[in-house]
């Protein structure tokens, strides 16, 4: 087995973690170090967890990945998850667990958006007319939250 | 297990075990294919002749016709995949570190692709896999899951999660949903029961602890 390294990509002031490898101990162990070496020195202003890559999410993953937006909100950081998969979702209500204390968003675009507000990404690039990622925003509201 | 052996256990759900192979052998003279040697393409006409022995001896309509629909989709199953008239129907893996969490869900989605559960139910099944292997791994160091199809009372999977640790203290705690460890494991054995259709433990200081779950389709 080798050793996996999950990056963490910066656009603008939102660092964004795309997991879509095994979560090993190791892994997530290193991945809480990464996290929070990247929002020290980067000061990032939300930090998001795109899942849309994970198979299966069995309740230690939920917790490494719960464990991750509660450190990175302890400092300061908003973060969020997104691309959660319907079956998993199912799986996790029906088990009886929740990522409690971390909003999940249907989508990386939904995700982004609610940490930088509407049209964020469109200011940014200076695309002004770029209006339809707002359509979306509010089909991703944190519908996972009960 | 065989063609020949899924057909006449799916067939025993509905009738008796000679009749069951009654029916098989008597569809097999009848169109002139032997079920174990078939190609894909005489899956139909297989199926049309399982049919006729279906309906002189399965009463009721509704049950003719779920007995012929499981029956088109574990011989498609089979027909799609070649080989897997020839894989065991059961599979043992060690589990001894962290890596072979995910080769017992390989595993897992092999055997359910078989059974024919559906993406959902597929994913169910290999959280619990994944969940009964982490206890393993987390908290013993080393033992087993073991994989098998069952039949009766229905088709299905039955997981079985087997080491020589300490046994969990105090299950019975963690099963009424009252107790939550630090590390999550109530959560763990508390889901795994909730998305099991069967669930039993046995556990002790002495003797490990054995779980045996069950999911039917």
């Amino acid at each position: 087995m080798t050793d996996t390294h999950i990056p963490i990509i910066k656009l603008y002031d939102t660092l964004i973690v795309t997991i879509q490898v095994e979560l090993s101990d190791r892994v997530v162990m290193k991945l809480k170090d990464d996290i929070g070496d990247a929002i020290e020195n980067l000061g990032p202003k939300g930090l998001i967890i795109d899942v849309s890559g994970v198979g299966i999410i069995d309740s230690y993953i939920s917790r490494a990945i719960r464990d991750i937006g509660l450190i990175s909100r302890l400092m300061g950081v908003e973060a969020v998850i997104s691309g959660l998969d319907p079956n998993i979702a199912m799986t996790l209500t029906e088990m009886g667990m929740d990522l409690e204390g971390v909003n999940t968003y249907l989508h990386l675009e939904a995700a982004y958006e609610a940490i930088n507000g509407r049209n964020a990404l469109a200011r940014k690039t200076g695309h002004e007319g770029a209006d339809e990622a707002s359509a979306v925003e509010d089909a991703g509201e944190a519908w996972w939250r009960r | 297990m065989t063609p020949s052996a899924n057909v006449t256990s799916v067939l025993n759900d509905y009738v008796g075990t000679i009749v069951a192979r009654s029916i098989v052998s008597g569809a097999s003279s009848a169109s002139g294919i032997d079920p174990d040697a078939m190609n894909p393409a005489q899956i139909p006409m297989f199926l049309r002749a399982l049919d006729a022995g279906i309906n002189a001896f399965v009463q009721e309509p509704l049950k003719q016709q779920e007995c012929a629909t499981r029956l088109r989709s574990i011989l498609e199953a089979q027909g799609a995949h070649p080989d897997h008239a020839t894989h065991s129907h059961r599979l043992v893996v060690d589990i001894n570190e962290e890596y072979d969490i995910v080769t017992a869900r390989n595993h897992t989605k092999t055997l359910c692709d078989d059974v024919g559960f559906t993406a959902s139910e597929q994913v169910k099944i290999a959280t619990v896999v994944s969940e009964l292997a982490r206890n393993i791994v987390l908290y013993v160091g080393r033992g087993r899951i073991e994989l098998e199809i069952v039949n009766t009372p229905r088709r299905g999977i039955e997981i079985r999660s087997i080491d020589q640790g300490n046994g969990i203290p105090n299950v019975d705690e963690v099963l009424s949903g009252k107790y939550r460890s630090k590390t999550g494991m109530g959560v763990g054995l508390l889901g795994t029961k909730r998305l099991m259709d069967e669930f039993a433990i046995d556990s002790g200081p002495a003797r490990g602890t054995r779980l045996t779950v069950r999911k039917y389709v």
